[in-house]
């Protein structure tokens, strides 16, 4: 039911929240890594929307720290990336990515892989 | 028989010029003949021969003054003109080499010696030829590699654009392409009224012009300037701040543009100019990312200062704390094809291109030196 989206653009932070929320999910928003990782420790979310490319520091290096620190290593990480480059999917997954998804976001792809991370639909968890 | 050269024989007695005629077309020469000074000019002036032997007492203009004519015209000043006389005195023969003769023989002549003279003189002149002839290869070949140089420099430059321009365009593409969608996810929620899809539209539209500007903006920048105009420093170089100020953005540099002084105006070439101005920007933003790998605390920067000095030169310095240029390397910084870069990285167009823009067209000078803590890339106007 929460899912917590990093992103600077305030225009995707919109968009991506705006579809998820339509679904029935809970929706929250931070604007950087920091506030990001402070969010995720306090709010408990199922899924965190990483963007890769945040100002200050970037999303690989804050999904490494919420997968070490004990209080926030099972929630899962998506990575939401503008790359398409070889080796990419690999440098995210040795982060500590559970997935990806590439942009421009394509809706249906985007909530099929929100939803697999909630075993029962939005209601749950 | 193989013509072992053309030879012009200039004398006034008749005699003299078909002895020698024989003698030297029996010996594989071309022969050419001339009864005095004028006649010697405009045959030397019409066949241009490899050679010349002239004789010195001739009635009217003399052999001296044949030589110094001969000398003084562009088409024929190289021929090698030998002199022939019976005048024996040491005096006589200074003069013939002081008027630009190569040798000096005295009459009566022996038929070897003469010839020895000449294949050795022909000799000599066939070479310094050829050497000239393969020296004008080499500054062709130069040339056209300078050029080939200037194009490998623009296209990566190009490159570069093309790379900058796509980036830039990511998030206007994304922005587009989620908005529209957004557009149908909103219809299926009952979501979708008037006030819904004007606003889509007028961000689907925005993200178009900004994608054109960008277009616009690369293009303008990469066009060659026709000619050399009037304009102001200080103005071009913010304009370069500007633009590219999102690639800096990104890496945490701080880009500092300072000045001070009156008129800070120039002529030049001015899109030669910001592209030098970006290269500059883009070797100090390199040093300074691949210095930083341990992420010092001082903040990384790049100062930009413009000063016109009392004397009415402009200076321009770019400085970056990126740690300075090594010391075995900064003589060569400036050479073409140098670089200390992976391939990959590219640097547009290079320190090499901008040395040459900004000395060779533009009759300014670049120069570059560390100072503490990084490097100082330096433009005096």
């Amino acid at each position: 039911m929460k899912v917590l989206i990093i992103e600077d653009n305030p225009l995707n932070m919109k968009l991506a929240a705006e579809i998820l929320r339509r679904t029935g999910y809970t929706v929250l928003e931070a604007v950087n890594a920091a506030d990001g990782i402070a969010m995720a420790k306090e709010e408990q979310p199922v899924l965190v929307l990483m963007d890769i490319q945040l100002p200050g520091m970037d999303g690989l290096s804050a999904t490494r720290i919420l997968k070490q620190d004990e209080q926030t290593r099972d929630i899962k990480v998506v990575a939401l990336t503008a790359f398409a480059m070889k080796g990419d999917e690999q440098r995210m997954r040795e982060a500590g990515c559970d997935g990806y998804v590439s942009k421009p976001i394509r809706y249906k792809e985007f909530l099929e892989t929100v939803s697999s991370f909630f075993k029962k639909g939005p209601q749950a968890g | 028989m193989e013509n072992k050269g053309r030879v012009l024989v200039v004398d006034d007695q008749p005699m003299n010029v078909r002895l020698l005629d024989v003698q030297l077309r029996a010996a594989g020469f071309t022969v050419f003949t001339a009864y005095g000074g004028p006649e010697a000019l405009d045959l030397a002036g019409k066949h241009i021969p490899d050679l010349i032997i002239l004789d010195i007492m001739m009635p009217g203009m003399d052999g001296y003054e044949t030589c110094r004519t001969l000398k003084a015209n562009p088409k024929t000043a190289e021929i090698p003109v030998i002199f022939i006389s019976a005048l024996t005195d040491v005096n006589e023969k200074v003069n013939a080499f002081k008027c630009g003769g190569v040798d000096y023989i005295c009459k009566p002549f022996q038929r070897d010696e003469v010839l020895s003279r000449l294949s050795t003189h022909l000799k000599l002149y066939f070479l310094q030829k050829s050497l000239q002839q393969q020296i004008e290869e080499e500054s062709a070949k130069r040339q056209s590699g300078q050029q080939m140089l200037v194009q490998q420099s623009k296209m990566a430059a190009m490159g570069e654009m093309l790379g900058m321009i796509l980036h830039q365009w990511k998030q206007p593409l994304n922005a587009i392409a989620v908005t529209a969608q957004d557009l149908e996810d909103a219809l299926s929620h009952n979501e979708l009224d008037t006030q819904y899809l004007h606003t889509a539209v007028t961000t689907i539209t925005n993200q178009t012009y900004f994608m054109h500007r960008t277009a616009d903006d690369f293009k303008n920048f990469l066009k060659p300037s026709k000619h050399k105009s009037m304009f102001n420093v200080k103005d071009a170089i913010a304009e370069v701040i500007s633009m590219f100020s999102p690639y800096f953005a990104k890496s945490d540099i701080a880009l500092n543009l300072t000045f001070s002084g009156e008129d800070l105006s120039a002529t030049g070439y001015p899109n030669e100019f910001k592209q030098v101005i970006l290269n500059l920007i883009s070797n100090a933003k390199d040093a300074i990312t691949s210095h930083n790998t341990n992420k010092e605390p001082n903040p990384k920067r790049i100062d930009i200062n413009i000063v016109r000095a009392t004397s009415g030169t402009i200076q321009i310095t770019v400085r970056d704390n990126g740690g300075g240029i090594p010391v075995d390397i900064i003589g060569r910084i400036f050479e073409p094809y140098f670089t200390t870069k992976a391939l990959e990285l590219g640097t547009g167009i290079g320190l090499y291109m901008s040395k040459t823009i900004i000395e060779t067209n533009m009759g300014w000078r670049l120069s570059a030196s560390n100072i503490e803590g990084g490097a100082e890339f330096r433009i005096d106007i």
